[in-house]
């Protein structure tokens, strides 16, 4: 028989808000409140705060075929500047210097190796709760984020002493980020660093225990939740290279989803959790593709386009020990995989082809792999008859595997205080 | 029997060589001895298609009726065939089935009606899907039995038995003096027993083949009256459609002209004939009626008939008119015309003239439909011409330069046949020509191109130049529409021919400019390949009696004399060995003197100049002529320690004799980069650089001085990334291709005058539906050289637009008109052809559907650096020209480039190469004819190769 147990109620408010997501472009950082990050207890009063301040340790970025690479190449291990200008209207001055050029596309002239160092400078949250009636919780949380894109290196893969090469070197290459700039409508390809809060969730969670009376488990807790993710955050710069927007790049999103988890013995928890998010299109201006060859750091064409995200698949599972030296104590290994489906364009005017834009890279699915580590310690503390209880935490992220993504290691620590 | 055994002797030597650049088409492998055309004697019997089509659409290319045997192991085979697929000549004889009398139940044996016969005539039924193995039907006159005729199809043999002739009561014939035929129809024109063709009696036998009872069969109809007797429909003196005034024609020649017209479906019959009184007409038109009977229907009225020479009649006494060869052409604005190998005047006379006359292609009569166009027709809106001759000044004349093919004779020799392809007609010459005592002109393949007006029509033709690279006799030439080769049978009319050639790419041609090409292009790919390909064809000024070519490539230059004319008329080209030396100078100066017919230059100045990408020939008209090459840092000339050249009107000499040593290339000072053309047009040095167009007077300022003073005559717009791409200048006409769209000199401006940009009053020319990137213009003048372009009859420009970014590319067409001194530019001068897919929309020809960027065409072959795949690399392309016939009124072979016909798009093909050498390709420079020759060139990274 199972049977709900008065505590778990913050239990249950916790898991129910650890996988809100942020969708952070292809990143790993989408879980402000990510479970192993959270000091673990109840919510055993009416209110928490919580802040959690991290700082970036190391970047792992991989291609399409789940191979290492820059963070630059994640799409492409090169980028065209000779397609670059391909598919612009007759008269447009990117046509004529793409006739002036007068070169094909050989395999490597026109092309340029771009390398550049991406660092999550710091990433913090600040979440509040409210416990409410019925197993119901309310909670809000807000990301902030700085990131930085440095050391850009360009190197030319146009080596030929043709006629055509050196045309390309001439009239494109040798001033390659002037020209971008000029007729990318001021698309940059010099270093940025930005900073800025996310997309704000705010959340409503239902959580309940289940008490078993068996010899090796002896409790589940259910949840499930809903959400709404209101666009606060900044959106994708789309005049810098992969200046990932810091949520749904303008979009309202509904993360929804549900776990459990088991108790196992006394000191032992297992569990599982499955947050599906679905973003609602936006039009904005974006960059897009004018032909099906060209390569997505060198996109010159910005046009108003509905994006039509895909769903977001997030599966977690997790193993704690609690209680295991000092009362309060806990220990958190997780493993955390993150699926992004394809996202689609839909452009509002006739000047490209949405077919075309379509085959972007960037638009396609995406994937993390992570394991997330934690270990803090709680204490319930009463001062004039109002009982607190501190939070604090260590965590970090360690992010091993993807596919065109770009994953950041992160090391920090979460405080929080229940009143 | 000598003489056959030593022509044996010499073709299996030859076919045992490993072939060089033009293939020689063997024998199949069953009988190697016996199938490689070596015995064949083709005489008047060797078939050609024209326009043939080649191995998508059909595989036979020549077809080879045998008059000789030498040998009895070759004796039963009375026919021989090209393959196209497999490029082999076959032997056949055709088998026959019979019912085997021996046997009582219905059995079929087979004979060889054909074993040990010779070849009269060799002749194939075409239709829809003339050449095409299946439909294919063959026939044959023999030697042996004179008036009859043989069909030999896919699995037998038919024969008409002895043909009627044209008398009421119908009498045997003696023998058949021409033939003809169409898809199911064979005309032939028949000699009465013992009497002279042209007597009473004679006339056009109309054979059908087909099914009757349900068996197939072959025979004689009654031409005349459709009745059960077969008869000749009468064709002799007294013919009213050939008399003019009453008073029957003297004689006839022994030989009848006959050709069918697919899209017309009309025959033409041609006859040598001698006037009496009142003159004749040496041409008909004739029709098949409803009722299998044949009417024929003059060429023209008699009041369109003069004492002027029209070609074909005269009212004059006693003239000869002589009808050699007929054929008909559609050329590629949907016209018909009538070409006539012949004219008025004595027989050797009018070997080397051929005529093209306008033909009515639509009315709604249709004993008008064939008949000659009035020459002022104009067509503007509609793909016909529709107004008859019915007046002496409505016909084309012999003077006139519409009607003239190659702008007068051949001048190479008789003419031996006529082959028509695409806008160009070829002329077969199986004769050297002497020029002096130690040089001749030799012989081969000539062509001439038509030139058209603003409304389609012919308004002239090109001056005959050789074709194909082939300089030695031939007789018999096929056209492959699809792959852009030609093969010709080598021989002479006299003797017949033994041995079939085949054009192709590469650089292997021993022959012709294999050794120069491989010297070449070992020398050049060194350097990154082939940049610039120019020719100088003849009568360039500052020549003299040469003709040059100029190759470059990256800081090198080579010069070489294509053909050298020893009595100023007749040019004999330069090929095979006197291309065996190629001295190489260094430090850009000619040290000592050249002596041979090509040489390098490297180094000194044109290592500054970097790639060479331009040259000209310039000359100030009086005391100096330079070769001038432009490239990428600037311009150079050569020309000797104090800035003078060769002399103009002498040239470079023969084997450069006149250019001496210690000149060497300076460079000429000046704002000049990136130089896209250099051309001159009399004194004046026109340099395009891909921002500027800049003028010099060479007679006010010697190229060969240090610095020149120049006038910038039009400038590019660099903030929207303004390039020009291409110029040409005629007089005061100058065409300005550029990423922004094509530009022409304004209405009354003057391209040698003016002294500003704004002064030029530039005028863009409006092509509908493309971009405006243009980026080549190829011009196509009488005289071949592109200043000739504004003067004269004028000429027509190709006007390529590629766009690279959109990797779209479109022909277009533009007519020049010829400008008198005093003339000024106006809107007459440039216009659109009538390209039209609706009507009165002027619009482009070719709509490639892909990155083309670059081509090159002489009327009948659309070569093309064909950009595609990933990585994208240049090809060389091939636009497939297959003919349109018609048939109930509708095109049947949709890929004719012509206008209005979209259905091209999907055509363009890669050309044959062999695997090697396509992945040799990764860039074209560009391609360029060989004036002299008649071979293509193509360059780029893998140097140089020629086709030929």
């Amino acid at each position: 028989m199972i049977k709900i147990q008065r505590h778990h109620k913050a239990l249950l408010l916790f898991f129910a808000i650890i996988f809100s997501q942020e969708e952070l472009g292809a990143m790993n950082l989408l879980q402000p409140y990510a479970v192993l990050e959270r000091p673990f207890g109840a919510l055993s009063t009416r209110f928490r705060i919580e802040s959690s301040v991290q700082a970036g340790t190391y970047t792992r970025n991989f291609d399409c075929n789940g191979f290492p690479t820059n963070p630059l190449t994640i799409w492409h291990q090169d980028q065209n500047a000779l397609k670059m200008l391909e598919g612009f209207a007759a008269d447009s001055p990117i046509t004529a210097l793409r006739t002036m050029i007068n070169a094909t596309d050989n395999g490597t002239r026109g092309h340029l190796d771009i390398l550049g160092t991406f660092d999550v400078n710091f990433y913090g949250t600040i979440s509040a709760y409210a416990s409410l009636f019925c197993n119901w919780t309310l909670s809000a949380h807000l990301p902030i984020y700085q990131m930085q894109l440095s050391n850009i290196h360009i190197a030319d893969k146009t080596t030929g002493n043709d006629m055509e090469s050196v045309r390309v070197r001439n009239l494109l290459t040798n001033n390659i980020k002037q020209n971008i700039f000029d007729l990318g409508k001021q698309l940059s390809l010099e270093p940025w660093k930005r900073a800025g809060v996310g997309d704000t969730t705010l959340l409503i969670e239902w959580s309940r225990g289940f008490h078993q009376a068996r010899p090796l488990l002896h409790h589940v807790q259910l949840w499930f939740r809903a959400g709404l993710s209101l666009p606060t955050g900044k959106k994708t710069d789309e005049n810098l290279l992969i200046a990932l927007p810091f949520g749904y790049d303008g979009s309202v999103a509904t993360p929804f989803g549900g776990g459990l988890e088991l108790t196992i013995a006394r000191y032992l928890h297992i569990g599982g959790d499955v947050l599906l998010t679905y973003a609602y299109g936006n039009t904005r201006c974006r960059r897009i593709k004018t032909n099906p060859q060209q390569t997505e750091l060198f996109l010159l064409e910005k046009l108003n386009a509905f994006q039509d995200f895909g769903l977001t698949q997030e599966f977690s599972i997790f193993g704690r020990c609690v209680d295991l030296c000092i009362p309060g104590s806990y220990f958190t290994i997780g493993y955390h995989y993150r699926k992004h489906n394809d996202n689609t364009l839909s452009l509002t005017s006739n000047h490209a082809s949405s077919e075309v834009a379509n085959t972007a890279e960037k638009l396609l699915d995406w994937t993390t792999h992570q394991i997330i580590l934690q270990a803090g310690l709680a204490k319930q503390c009463s001062f004039q008859k109002n009982t607190f209880v501190p939070h604090v935490a260590f965590t970090a992220h360690l992010p091993f595997n993807g596919k065109r993504s770009i994953t950041s290691g992160t090391a920090g620590i979460i405080l929080s205080l229940d009143f | 029997m000598a003489a056959y055994i030593r022509t044996f002797v010499t073709s299996l030597f030859i076919l045992t060589l490993q072939s060089h650049g033009a293939v020689v088409i063997p024998g199949d492998s069953i009988l190697p001895d016996t199938s490689t055309a070596t015995m064949i004697r083709a005489n008047t019997s060797a078939y050609t298609f024209d326009n043939h089509h080649g191995p998508d659409h059909g595989w036979i290319g020549f077809i080879l009726g045998t008059s000789a045997h030498n040998d009895s192991s070759t004796i039963k085979y009375p026919l021989y065939y090209m393959n196209e697929h497999d490029s082999k000549v076959y032997p056949a004889n055709p088998r026959q089935a019979v019912i085997d009398p021996s046997i009582t139940t219905t059995a079929y044996v087979y004979r060889y009606p054909l074993e040990n016969k010779h070849i009269q005539f060799v002749n194939a039924m075409e239709g829809e899907n003339a050449g095409t193995s299946m439909t294919l039907r063959i026939l044959m006159v023999t030697q042996e039995e004179p008036n009859n005729i043989y069909v030999s199809y896919v699995s037998d043999t038919q024969q008409t038995g002895p043909l009627n002739d044209a008398q009421e009561t119908p009498h045997k014939s003696q023998a058949i003096v021409g033939l003809g035929a169409s898809k199911d129809h064979v005309l032939a024109a028949i000699q009465p027993q013992n009497q002279p063709f042209g007597s009473i009696g004679s006339g056009i036998a109309l054979s059908i083949f087909g099914k009757i009872d349900n068996y197939t069969a072959f025979k004689q109809f009654n031409a005349v009256d459709g009745k059960n007797v077969p008869r000749a429909y009468p064709f002799d003196t007294t013919s009213s459609f050939l008399k003019l005034n009453g008073e029957n024609i003297n004689a006839f020649g022994q030989h009848a002209a006959i050709h069918w017209d697919p899209f017309l479906e009309r025959f033409f019959v041609g006859v040598d004939l001698q006037t009496q009184h009142g003159g004749g007409r040496s041409i008909v038109v004739g029709r098949l009626t409803e009722k299998n009977t044949l009417e024929f229907y003059p060429i023209a009225p008699v009041e369109a008939f003069s004492n002027q020479d029209t070609i074909i009649g005269s009212t004059q006494d006693h003239v000869q008119i002589n009808v050699h060869h007929l054929r008909t052409m559609r050329t590629s604005t949907n016209l018909n015309y009538l070409i006539v190998h012949g004219g008025i005047g004595e027989e050797k006379e009018t070997q080397q003239t051929v005529f093209a006359l306008p033909l009515i292609s639509y009315s709604g009569q249709e004993n008008t439909i064939g008949t000659l166009a009035n020459k002022h027709n104009v067509h503007k809106t509609t793909y016909a011409l529709t107004v008859p001759a019915i007046a002496p000044d409505h016909m084309a004349m012999s003077q006139d330069a519409a009607a003239v093919i190659g702008g007068g004779p051949v001048r190479k020799g008789s003419i031996n046949s006529i082959i028509i392809a695409g806008d160009v007609v070829y002329a077969l010459v199986d004769q050297s020509t002497p020029q002096n005592e130690t040089h001749s002109v030799p012989p081969g393949a000539f062509y001439s191109q038509a030139l058209f007006d603003a409304s389609g029509m012919i308004k002239g033709w090109t001056s005959w130049k050789r074709a194909a690279g082939i300089t030695q006799p031939v007789i018999g030439l096929a056209h492959n529409c699809q792959s852009g080769t030609i093969s010709y049978l080598i021989g002479t009319e006299q003797d017949g021919g033994n041995i079939i050639k085949r054009t192709k790419w590469g650089t292997d041609n021993d022959e012709g400019l294999g050794q120069l090409n491989t010297q070449l292009s070992k020398l050049f790919v060194a350097r990154g390949g082939v940049s610039h390909i120019n020719d100088f064809p003849h009568h360039t000024p500052g020549l003299g009696n040469a003709t040059m070519a100029c190759v470059a490539s990256d800081s090198a230059v080579a010069l070489i004399q294509t053909g050298y004319s020893y009595d100023s008329i007749k040019l004999t080209p330069k090929k095979g060995s006197d291309f065996a030396q190629l001295p190489h100078y260094h430090e850009a100066k000619i040290s000592i003197p050249i002596t041979h017919a090509a040489c390098t230059l490297s180094g000194g100045d044109l290592a500054k100049i970097g790639w060479i990408t331009a040259s000209t020939i310039a000359t100030d008209t009086k005391n100096n002529a330079w070769f001038v090459v432009g490239g990428i840092n600037g311009i150079a000339v050569l020309c000797d320690e104090k800035g003078g050249g060769w002399n103009p009107d002498q040239g470079p000499g023969d084997l450069f004799s006149n250019i001496s040593a210690g000149m060497r290339f300076k460079i000429v000072d000046g704002p000049w980069k990136n130089v896209r053309k250099l051309i001159a047009d009399g004194p004046l040095l026109y340099v395009l650089c891909d921002n500027n167009l800049w003028r010099i007077n060479t007679q006010q300022n010697s190229l060969g001085s240090k610095k020149v003073s120049a006038t910038s005559i039009a400038t590019a717009q660099s903030h929207v990334y303004e390039a020009f791409f291409d110029l040409v200048v005629s007089g005061k006409l100058a065409l300005l291709a550029s990423n922004k769209g094509l530009k022409r000199t304004g209405n009354g401006a003057d391209v040698s005058q003016a002294q500003s940009t704004s002064a030029m009053r530039w005028t863009s020319v409006n092509l509908p539906e493309g971009s405006d990137c243009i980026v080549q213009l190829q011009v196509t003048s009488a005289t071949a050289l592109e200043t000739d372009l504004a003067r004269g009859i004028g000429g027509q420009v190709y006007v390529l637009e590629a766009n690279a970014g959109s990797h779209q590319s479109r022909l277009y067409r533009l007519s020049i008109a010829g400008l008198a001194d005093n003339e000024p530019v106006s809107d007459t001068t440039v216009q659109l052809f009538p390209d039209m897919f609706v009507k009165e929309k002027p619009t482009y020809l070719l709509n490639f559907g892909q990155l083309v960027r670059h081509i090159a065409t002489d009327g009948a072959r659309y070569w093309c650096d064909l950009c595609t795949g990933n990585p994208m690399r240049s090809f060389i392309g091939i636009l497939p020209n297959t003919p349109i016939a018609s048939h109930q009124n509708r095109p049947v072979y949709p890929i004719s480039i012509c206008s209005g016909n979209s259905s091209m798009v999907r055509s363009l093909k890669i050309a044959p190469l062999e695997e090697q050498e396509i992945t040799q390709i990764q860039t074209l420079s560009n391609i360029t004819k060989n004036s002299a020759l008649g071979s293509w060139w193509a360059g780029g990274n893998f140097g140089l190769w020629a086709h030929e």
